[in-house]
């Protein structure tokens, strides 16, 4: 086997571990609240959330996937050290925030990564600004949908049941839980899964190994899935508890309507193409739901860390992939 | 038996109920893409969210 396909499998490799990362780290956001309320054990929680990550493979399309292939630089630009860089500036933001704490999205680091590394190779003429100007108004707009739809969701919930006895609330929303989480879970799946397709997608293009046209071969589909799932079912209970309790105290309809609203968020914007955060978006929605209650429930905290998050993660991430970028080339 | 069946019967039209209530809001977001308005969704988006936040303090004031 020739010294070039290898360096291409080995490049496909740190992009699924990547993706494996994203499923063990975002684990908590899929099964928190149903393990919190007790409808499901940590155990039982975490396979039914990387059953329906894997699930996401099919019918829900590859528009995220066609968009960081085609949509952030231009693909002239694009080679092996490229896309290495723009992993490396990844893997190395998420793992500095990690250390402090700030909930930064894989997603736009990976975005930043793509820009810094193409920026670095060719200059600013690389990147596609209308893609990325689209995907910086999501970073804001889907945490604020999933906040403004689950603020509605919770209300409307909470005067449906206004008079009914709790024992029968909470018997209703322990089932709505298990879809709701199924929900969120197939739109973590297809929208995160997506973004590693499409690296490996434009990847393969770039270097001759797909034809003629860019397309999604299914072995990348279902590979991005598997990886995903796998570090879904890897993340496990010890991170579990963040996201449903770091936020602000959740009930059953409280978990309902936030991973409802934050799920036809994600689906969403996979539907349109755009990747998002997930993390961000669920959190939008516990937020909204806090927020019914009253605003001082919320650990405000969060939010302003999230949003330093928002501002930091692309400018950073594709800084650190620039200078990456920088020394592969020397190579 | 018969507390479970009204649970799940509840909990069906409550799913549904959650599609009515969730699907306008998505159906303004994606009309105002399809007409190429990437431009005005942020700031439509982020003014209808802060106004909503607004009014919930405002209602949630002594709780």
């Amino acid at each position: 086997m020739d010294s070039g396909l290898l360096f291409i499998g080995f490049i496909v490799a740190v992009a699924l571990v990547f993706d494996f990362f994203n499923g063990f780290h975002d684990a908590a956001n899929s099964v928190a609240t149903v393990v919190s309320t007790r409808v499901l054990s940590p155990g039982q929680a975490v396979v039914w959330a990387a059953f329906f990550n894997f699930v996401a493979a099919f019918g829900l399309g590859v528009h995220v996937a066609n968009t960081i292939g085609k949509g952030v630089i231009e693909t002239n630009v694009i080679d092996e050290r490229l896309i290495l860089s723009a992993l490396i500036g990844a893997i190395v933001w998420d793992v500095i925030t990690w250390r402090w704490g700030l909930p930064t999205s894989s997603s736009h680091a990976l975005i930043g990564g793509l820009a810094g590394a193409a920026i670095a190779k060719a200059g600013t003429d690389a990147v596609i600004g209308s893609g990325l100007q689209k995907i910086s108004a999501f970073i804001v707009i889907s945490p604020m949908v999933g906040f403004i739809a689950a603020t509605f969701l919770a209300l409307a919930i909470s005067h449906i049941y206004s008079r009914q006895a709790p024992s029968t609330v909470q018997g209703v929303f322990r089932r709505l839980q298990l879809l709701s989480a199924a929900v969120y879970s197939l739109g973590h799946g297809t929208n995160d899964a997506q973004k590693t397709m499409g690296v490996i997608a434009v990847l393969l293009f770039t270097t001759g190994h797909m034809g003629g046209e860019f397309h999604v071969p299914l072995w990348v589909i279902l590979s991005a899935h598997a990886a995903i799932a796998l570090g879904t079912l890897f993340g496990g209970w010890r991170i579990v508890r963040t996201m449903g309790l770091g936020i602000t105290k959740l009930e059953p309809h409280d978990g309902f309507a936030a991973e409802a609203a934050s799920a036809a968020a994600i689906l969403f914007a996979t539907q349109v193409g755009i990747p998002v955060s997930t993390t961000h978006t669920i959190a939008g929605g516990i937020i909204g739901v806090g927020s019914t209650k009253r605003l001082s429930a919320v650990r405000w905290g969060v939010a302003v860390n999230m949003v330093i998050a928002w501002i930091l993660t692309i400018p950073a991430s594709g800084l650190i992939a620039g200078v990456a970028y920088l020394i592969a080339r020397e190579f | 038996m018969r507390e479970i069946l009204r649970e799940v019967a509840l909990a069906v039209i409550t799913a549904a109920l959650s599609a009515a209530i969730l699907a306008p809001t998505f159906l303004i977001l994606k009309l105002l893409i399809d007409i190429g308005v990437y431009d005005a969704a942020l700031p439509a988006v982020v003014g209808f969210g802060l106004l909503l936040a607004y009014v919930l303090r405002r209602e949630t004031v002594g709780r």
